[in-house]
């Protein structure tokens, strides 16, 4: 059975969320690996600078700039692609 | 002016929560000094780090997992400290860090697979409302249509007589501008996938029929039909005629007809 046409705006709102997740995982893995890792470890394990040079065994400055350059790409494909 | 350079490498690490707690607290005492392009940087930042909520909405041990990798990276720290192991060997920690590194990366793929797949089937299911919806537009502008028909009083009303006296009269109203509404009630279905279809008899002498619409009644023998372009001018119709045809209908008719009704 189909949902009636008022249900449209709301469907198209999850949609629209479907998409974007599909897109930043897309962009997502067209980063450097070591700029991936270590942006997730930040995100989704909360571990600090320290903690992800010392999971990763890397310097932290080296660390430090996966994480801004990481984001920085990111940003930019972000708005390319808007 | 304030000497905002030291900050500039802190916004993105800040936003993610990733700073350490000297920088973070720098960080945020400049802030609490009303620096406005430094707010206005970490805002943006901040607006990035929340897109990363779309990548796993689900993943959900990372608080656990962070203190279970933390855990090991406390023993292993204080017994290499004790032991004084040598640095050669590969730390038991890393090993985590390498095992949920690959957990992240398989969940990111699968997790991408199946978001691909979800919207596809959103996509499906948002062609079929918009087909659905087209349907509904198109049956609405018949509605209209056979509506204007019935009121137009520039219609011409042709009712259509059977041979056989338990069959009910149908009316038919014709409409020069709009097209043809034809109605019926009580009306028994052919038998199986049979159809009832429509002719109009030109004024030509010799003329052979020409065929128009099929239909069938519903259950209760209702029909409402609607030609919207019939194949004739009213004004070179003689009269119109129903058959029973196969299904799909006929060139020409195939068995006598079971209404005529004469256009005036």
């Amino acid at each position: 059975v189909l949902p009636p046409v008022a249900a449209m705006p709301q469907y198209e709102k999850v949609l629209d969320e479907k998409r974007r997740a599909a897109k930043l995982s897309a962009l997502m893995a067209a980063l450097y690996p070591q700029q991936k890792r270590a942006i997730e470890l930040a995100y989704f394990e909360g571990l600090s600078h320290t903690e992800i040079a010392a999971a990763l065994n890397e310097p932290l400055g080296t660390v430090k700039s996966w994480i801004r350059n990481g984001l920085q790409s990111l940003k930019e494909e972000l708005q390319a692609a808007s | 002016v304030k000497n905002c350079d030291q900050f500039h490498e802190l916004f993105e690490a800040f936003a993610l929560g990733a700073l350490d707690a000297p920088d973070r607290e720098a960080l945020e005492a400049h802030l609490a000094t009303g620096c406005l392009d430094c707010a206005k940087s970490v805002e943006e930042a901040r607006g990035l780090a929340s897109q990363l909520r779309y990548l796993a909405p689900e993943a959900a041990p990372s608080d656990m997992l962070k203190g279970r990798l933390m855990q090991i990276v406390r023993v292993e720290a204080q017994s290499s400290r004790r032991f004084a192991k040598p640095k050669s060997t590969i730390p038991l920690w890393m090993w985590a860090g390498v095992a949920a590194l690959l957990v992240a990366t398989v969940y990111s793929a699968w997790n991408a697979q199946r978001l691909t797949r979800e919207i596809q089937h959103a996509d499906q299911t948002a062609a079929a409302i918009l087909q659905h919806r087209h349907e509904l537009e198109t049956q609405l502008e018949d509605a209209k249509r056979e509506a204007s028909i019935l009121v137009d009083p520039a219609s011409v009303k042709i009712a259509l007589a059977s041979p056989d006296p338990q069959a009910p009269p149908l009316e038919a109203k014709w409409n020069s501008k709009l097209g043809i509404v034809l109605t019926g009630q009580k009306v028994p279905a052919p038998a199986g996938d049979r159809v009832l279809q429509l002719w109009l008899i030109p004024k030509t002498p010799g003329g052979k029929p020409i065929p128009s619409l099929t239909l069938r009644p519903d259950a209760d023998g209702k029909f409402v039909l609607l030609v919207s372009n019939p194949p004739e001018l009213m004004a070179a119709t003689k009269a119109l005629a129903i058959t029973e045809e196969p299904p799909g209908g006929s060139l020409a008719p195939t068995t006598p007809p079971l209404w005529v009704g004469g256009v005036s």
